[in-house]
């Protein structure tokens, strides 16, 4: 009784969470270009993104509900598929994240600065959650160390930037309102992170079955 | 209560003719706990439910080897009574058999035969009955035929008469592989309560059922118990390789 059918829909199911994965990563690092260069229409394309990101979120989740109840799997199976839903949830908060740095990009329009670290923050995030959604489609307990890493780094990013923003509003106060948006992304990009965390813990069971990890 | 091993297997192995049937099983059934058995067709679970009260003594050509302890005793020591062994092991099988006579009975028929009084026979047949959750559907057609039960009812009346000689083990051969749905979730049900009382050995093909009922299982591979395993643990995350393949249905 081999279960072609449920291999299948597994099969397509992870080539669908792959291409979500790609557009998350896609839309964090569009969203911190955008911030970078003021773009707004940049911008706008990441707020558009975000309702591609819910759909493929929705669809991937009646899917694995439908195998689920239509398959009844066990074992890996039944891990893969109860974690998906808790990844596909992820990677959609992570877009939401994105989507919330876009809309400031209007507001900062206007200034002509930029904070390193913030752009830095921008990239470990685009990298956490690229190795995130990969560690769970590996099976990969390497990168799911990698992530662990990557999100210790992001907290040390994060406590620095409060301290930056305050020289930057005493250099020249008419910074304030672009530094209160930037405590904002920073706060953003520190959650992206989170959630990238998150997925790799849930890997970590999908692969090993370790029930601490859920 | 979890009292501890009621059957403890040890290094079986078994034989019909030249076919090696059972290869080193060892096994703890606990006591007052289901324990399912799975497998592919053929792979020996059923010929192991069958030496769990001698019923393959039956065939000819069986040679066994190897010590299946009730409550510490080996049963297959010469000396042992196999009537009273099977009144300690009661069985029930794949389809329903009940006897062409009344529902009474067919619940009286052990009983009597183990020499229970006619003042007595009454209590133990509304008991058996009510334990097998049948009592309520057949209180007042006693004297009714059991042919003319349906199936799931047949099945419940087929526990009922494992119940009434008081066993210690009941052993379920597919107990559910004849019946719908819902009379199959009724004897689910049943099992949840008879645990109480009983240790109950489950053979199944059905995976879902074993999940569903079951506190352990054991996963039989041509003749060998390849993983016993907390139920849970096992359609989880199964230690071994050929238990995760045959679950996900990867062989078969």
């Amino acid at each position: 009784m081999p279960r072609t059918r449920l291999m299948r829909e597994i099969d397509r199911i992870k080539d669908d969470m792959r291409k979500m994965g790609i557009l998350v990563c896609k839309d964090i690092t569009d969203a911190i270009n955008a911030l970078e260069k003021k773009d707004v229409v940049l911008a706008e394309n990441v707020i558009e993104d975000d309702k591609r990101v819910n759909k493929l979120y929705s669809d991937l989740k009646e899917r694995c509900i439908q195998a689920i109840a239509l398959h009844q799997p066990v074992a890996k199976d039944l891990r893969f598929l109860t974690i998906t839903l808790d990844v596909v949830y992820n990677l959609e908060r992570i877009a939401d994240y994105s989507d919330d740095i876009a809309e400031i990009v209007y507001f900062v329009r206007k200034y002509s600065v930029n904070v390193d670290e913030i752009m830095e923050m921008g990239v470990v995030a685009n990298r956490i959650t690229e190795n995130s959604y990969k560690s769970f489609l590996e099976r990969d307990l390497e990168l799911v160390e990698v992530v662990g890493r990557d999100e210790d780094w992001m907290d040390e990013l994060f406590e620095k930037i409060f301290p930056i923003l305050k020289d930057l509003v005493n250099d020249k106060p008419e910074n304030f309102i672009f530094a209160m948006n930037m405590i904002m992304v920073a706060k953003y990009l520190e959650r992206i992170a989170d959630h990238a965390f998150n997925i790799s813990q849930r890997t970590r069971y999908a692969v090993l079955g370790d029930t601490k990890s859920i | 209560m979890d009292d501890g091993n009621e059957i403890e297997i040890r290094d079986l192995n078994l034989w019909y003719g030249d076919n090696h049937a059972l290869k080193d099983v060892n096994l703890d059934i606990r006591k007052n706990r289901i324990t399912a058995l799975i497998g592919p067709s053929g792979c020996g679970k059923s010929t192991f439910l069958r030496c769990i009260n001698r019923m393959n003594d039956l065939i000819e050509g069986v040679k066994i080897k190897g010590e299946v302890l009730l409550n510490g005793e080996n049963i297959y020591k010469k000396d042992v009574d196999v009537v009273a062994l099977r009144k300690r092991i009661g069985q029930v099988f794949q389809k329903p058999n009940p006897f062409p006579m009344s529902i009474y009975d067919n619940v009286a028929y052990g009983p009597r035969i183990h020499g229970v009084g006619k003042k007595e026979l009454d209590g133990v047949v509304e008991k058996s009955l009510k334990d097998a959750a049948l009592w309520r559907e057949v209180s007042d057609r006693l004297e009714g035929a059991a042919l003319d039960l349906s199936g799931g009812q047949q099945q419940r009346l087929c526990i009922a008469r494992a119940l009434a000689i008081r066993p210690d083990v009941i052993l379920f051969d597919e107990p559910c592989s004849a019946l719908d749905p819902i009379s199959t979730h009724k004897i689910e049900d049943l099992l949840q309560e008879l645990k109480k009382k009983y240790t109950i050995v489950i053979v199944t093909h059905n995976m879902q059922q074993a999940a569903r009922v079951s506190d352990y299982t054991g996963f039989f591979l041509l003749g060998e118990m390849i993983e016993f395993n907390r139920t849970r643990v096992l359609f989880e995350n199964p230690e071994m390789e050929q238990t995760e393949d045959y679950i996900t249905g990867r062989f078969g």
